[in-house]
């Protein structure tokens, strides 16, 4: 049996703190990189670079901005797994998570690079803000509900 | 009269009726909360563009004041919405705030945050600037990035204070009996729960004898769900919320508010 009581970020509340940390920040990076990609489909803010180009300038960060912000996630997961799995509203953070990963990396990158109709780019932008965002949202809401 | 401090003006400033609501509210903190950390998920990566563009590390062939001039309004609504939801959050918890260092380091380092635009503003910032030197717009983004992860870490570190704890009753150290008998201090707080369980050792069953609930929610803040949650035994889905008893002292008494405590040891 998983004894929890073992898990270094609950021996440690400074381990956990910078866990939660890096957390916030990373997600800042990879959200945020993606976010400014998707105000470009939206068409605003750097209008100087085209969606692809922004999105080849911002690939690298974010990839590692969500690597380390999902790594830390499961860090934090690991301190209750069983608390944190059968929470309704963590179970809807992490099925969003994959989707949004998912979607991320396929329709998204395809859609930023492609020749696509404007109207295509911006609902993009659009499922792909609410995607990040609700689980933005669903990673408070987790704590409250 | 009591002595002005900032404990007591954020007494007074959380008491004001809108922001015992936000408080008390089951779904318009969460919602605040949820807020401002979104507007840190889009609106930083705003920011770190920027600076990776000052600092030459991406973008380059875009003029510096091109960038900035493009990405100025999304930064400045951004900013708008988070300093809005984080002035809602910090004075819906007044007391709590003004009080932890962590909150005042951070407020520091927004401070130095709008210094370091006023600086650069002339070489950097303005519309239509020429940086002096691509090394003075390094240092304007080295700084930036710098003091806004201190920002941002800063306000998560914010729930890892632990309040003083108050001083216990004599009486309640006695005995059981006396424990039960022991009148609670009115203002209690999450952190003087999570600290007691960090001495004790154990959650206690316990609650506040306060009947408003102005009095008994401020308390549920996630360091004390944590420190229950670090516990063992203690029910997965269970609240601390305050007290300032000991381990002897379970109260008996009924629940007094929707606000109440379940906590098991």
């Amino acid at each position: 049996m998983y004894d929890t009581s073992a898990n270094f970020l609950n021996v440690h509340e400074w381990a956990y703190g910078l866990t939660e940390v890096a957390h916030i920040l990373s997600l800042a990076v990879g959200i945020g990189l993606i976010a400014l990609v998707d105000l470009r489909l939206l068409g605003v803010g750097l209008l100087a670079a085209s969606p692809a180009r922004l999105a080849r300038a911002t690939m690298l960060a974010s990839l590692i901005g969500l690597i380390i912000a999902l790594t830390s996630g499961l860090m934090i997961l690991s301190t209750d797994p069983i608390r944190y799995v059968a929470h309704p509203t963590m179970r809807l953070k992490l099925v969003l998570v994959v989707i949004a990963l998912a979607f991320n990396y396929t329709i998204h990158a395809r859609v930023v690079r492609g020749d696509y109709l404007p109207a295509v780019g911006r609902s993009v932008a659009v499922v792909s803000l609410t995607l990040w965002l609700s689980i933005v949202f669903c990673g408070i809401f987790y704590a409250f509900t | 009269m009591a002595a002005m401090t900032l404990a007591s003006i954020g007494r007074f400033i959380q008491d004001l009726s809108i922001f015992t609501a936000v408080r008390e509210s089951m779904y318009v903190y969460p919602i605040v909360l949820s807020t401002h950390l979104a507007c840190i998920a889009t609106f930083g990566g705003l920011i770190l563009m920027t600076d990776l563009r000052l600092l030459g590390w991406s973008l380059t062939d875009i003029p510096i004041d091109e960038m900035i001039r493009a990405l100025r309004p999304w930064k400045q609504l951004g900013f708008l919405i988070m300093v809005g939801c984080g002035a809602l959050l910090g004075a819906s918890k007044a007391e709590d705030y003004l009080t932890n260092p962590y909150f005042a380091v951070k407020m520091t380092l927004l401070l130095a945050v709008g210094l370091h635009g006023v600086y650069f503003r002339r070489s950097v910032y303005r519309r239509g600037a020429t940086p002096l030197s691509p090394s003075t717009a390094r240092v304007a983004g080295a700084l930036s990035l710098i003091l806004w992860i201190g920002v941002v870490s800063m306000g998560r570190w914010i729930a890892y204070y632990d309040r003083p704890s108050p001083e216990l009753p004599p009486q309640a150290r006695a005995s059981l009996a006396a424990a039960s008998r022991a009148t609670l201090p009115k203002t209690t707080w999450a952190p003087v729960v999570a600290s007691q369980i960090k001495v004790l050792g154990v959650p206690i069953k316990i609650m506040n004898n306060t009947a408003t609930p102005s009095e008994t929610c401020t308390s549920r803040l996630a360091i004390a769900h944590r420190a229950a949650r670090r516990s063992c035994g203690v029910a997965s889905d269970s609240w601390v919320m305050a007290t300032a008893g000991t381990r002897i002292a379970s109260a008996a008494s009924p629940p007094v508010s929707k606000c109440q405590t379940t906590v098991i040891s």
